[in-house]
């Protein structure tokens, strides 16, 4: 009796298993199915993608071509310049705090572009564009305007603006169609042509062109940082938004003295293709007032800082500092202490540094 | 029937052969398909299952869908959405504008480090080649052994690493700036004079 007992609780919940039994086929079918979508819209031909692409991206430019990831770059460039659109954003680095920004684009009636920046956790920070002046208020410190182009935001200025410029430094593949929040997105790969900086795995919208997501990658593929957009409002009624703004109010844009330029006496004989000599001067570090000969180099999407000044006797060995995408490295012969920093890995921040040389006065 | 299940039970767990079942599961179908569904039950609990389970449950499925209405909901397009939930934080944000711009006149002394620079540009000099020293201290170098003083040269080390990295963000920032200066500062002032000169007139 007792063990008739015990086989009809057993029996109760075999039948409960029974249900998690049938949910599970359930889900593989549903799943089988979805793979066999996908594989027939892969089994389309090429020329039939491009179609439905060009459809979706009808209202553009007659001679787009989606074959083209070049078009597709300019197209990005267009759309971030001349459209009215309020973007949310997260920046995510691994092993940090994601951070929410919020970004608003309008062209007004005037033609005068506003852009604006939130960083939403925190403090923050805010940063406004009023054609070329902008202007940055941060807990902590009084507001200021300098004049710039460009919000110097997460995204690279140079990706979204003169995505042309790029070309020397990095080749760009079209991957092929994903879906990222929510939308159809191209995916394009972005690597250096002398492999000695980090990738990128870039996102567009197919519908607009806008930048969906924006993946960063060590070289050996490892995940650096990420941007990916939680929502995108391309509408003209932004900037009714900004109308609000009193322009008025905004700090007078100072004019910051930049030490004069010069031709130092020394130079690298190893820069990463497509690096290019931004700025070269002395001046003094604020925190410790050391003097320093200083180069930026810049490929448009990263900078490298290269230090030259007297060892102190602080760095009796090199320094190799690497977290996430940021690198330092320091390295001394006694006399004179080379240090080069910035997102590029340390292989090529250490290459860059050994290949000093001195050119000759004469 | 419960008597039948419960025999079903027994004979699946090898007890009872009793031939009322087996007869059971020749002739009745339901039974049969019982039986069926015992078994899986069981390989399913004992991990015996084979990977590919083979249920056919598309033909259900379909008929489900076919019953199914069509989906009518339109389209909305982006022009109908609100715009007023995005209003109301500029709102707050041109206030905070209002405030800063009071704050103006008091403006800008973190960019003051700039201007030193030139003022001791005399001085400025850090030859990459030719004779060094002068500098460097001496001390340090004398009492190298000494533990404390690596301490206290790494957390030296450590001042000027961050001092240089501050300088590389700082550069960055700066970096459009300067592209931008030369012909920002022409339009900009074309824009003010234009603007004066009317009432001067």
């Amino acid at each position: 009796m007792f063990y008739r007992a015990v086989l009809a609780k057993k029996r109760s919940l075999l039948v409960s298993f029974a249900f998690v039994v049938s949910g599970l086929a359930f889900h593989t079918l549903a799943f089988s199915q979805s793979t066999e979508a996908k594989q027939s819209q892969h089994s389309e031909t090429q020329n039939s993608l491009v179609e439905e692409v060009s459809r979706n991206v009808l209202k553009e430019a007659d001679s787009f071509d989606p074959r083209s990831p070049k078009a597709w770059l300019e197209r990005l460039a267009k759309q971030t310049k001349t459209q009215s659109y309020e973007v949310s954003f997260v920046l995510n680095i691994p092993g940090k705090d994601a951070q929410p920004y919020l970004w608003r684009h309008a062209v007004l009636e005037d033609e005068t572009h506003i852009e604006q920046l939130s960083l939403l956790n925190g403090p923050g920070f805010e940063h406004i564009r009023v054609n070329n002046v902008v202007s940055l208020f941060q807990p902590g410190y009084p507001p200021y305007s300098i004049a710039g182009k460009a919000i110097d935001g997460p995204i690279p200025y140079a990706l979204l603006y003169e995505p042309e410029t790029l070309e020397q430094a990095y080749q760009f593949i079209l991957v092929g169609r994903n879906r990222v929040s929510g939308r159809s997105a191209q995916q394009i790969r972005v690597t250096s042509r002398d492999k000695t900086r980090y990738g990128y795995q870039i996102w567009l919208d197919e519908e607009t062109g806008m930048l969906l997501k924006l993946n960063m990658y060590g070289l050996n593929g490892e995940l650096l940082q990420q941007i990916q957009v939680t929502q995108l409002k391309l509408d003209e009624r932004i900037a009714d938004i900004f109308k609000q703004l009193q322009r008025d109010s905004l700090p007078k844009a100072i004019t910051v003295k930049m030490p004069p330029q010069r031709q130092h006496e020394w130079r690298l004989a190893f820069v990463p293709v497509g690096m290019r000599v931004v700025k070269q001067d002395i001046h003094q570090l604020a925190i410790t007032g050391q003097v320093v000969e200083y180069s930026l180099f810049s490929d448009g999407l990263v900078n490298v800082s290269v230090y030259i000044q007297a060892a102190s006797g602080a760095f009796q060995e090199d320094v190799n500092l690497n977290s996430g995408a940021n690198t330092v490295h320091s390295r001394t012969n006694g006399k004179v202490q080379v240090t080069v920093v910035g997102d590029i890995p340390l292989v090529t921040a250490q290459l860059m540094a050994e290949s000093i040389e001195v050119i000759n006065p004469q | 029937m419960t008597q039948q299940q419960e025999k079903l039970s027994a004979f699946l767990d090898g007890e009872g052969h009793d031939s009322d079942v087996i007869n059971g599961l020749t002739s009745d179908a339901e039974l049969a398909d019982k039986w069926k569904r015992y078994h899986l039950i069981r390989d399913c609990m004992r991990n015996e299952m084979t990977s590919d389970l083979n249920f056919d449950i598309s033909a259900q499925v379909a008929s489900k869908l076919e019953g199914e209405l069509p989906m009518v909901a339109p389209k909305p397009s982006w022009k109908e959405l609100p715009v007023v939930a995005s209003v109301i934080p500029l709102v707050k944000q041109s206030g905070q504008l209002a405030v800063a711009a009071c704050v103006t006149a008091v403006m800008i002394f973190s960019y003051q480090s700039y201007n030193q620079p030139e003022e001791s540009q005399p001085f400025l000099t850090a030859p990459t080649n030719g004779p060094l020293g002068g500098l460097a201290p001496v001390s340090l170098s004398s009492s190298n052994g000494v533990n404390r003083d690596d301490m206290a040269r790494l957390l030296e080390q450590q001042r000027q690493i961050n001092a240089l990295i501050e300088d590389h963000q700082r550069q960055i920032r700066l970096k459009n700036a300067g592209n931008a200066e030369s012909n920002q500062a022409k339009t900009t002032e074309g824009d003010e004079l234009s603007e004066q000169t009317p009432p001067q007139k």
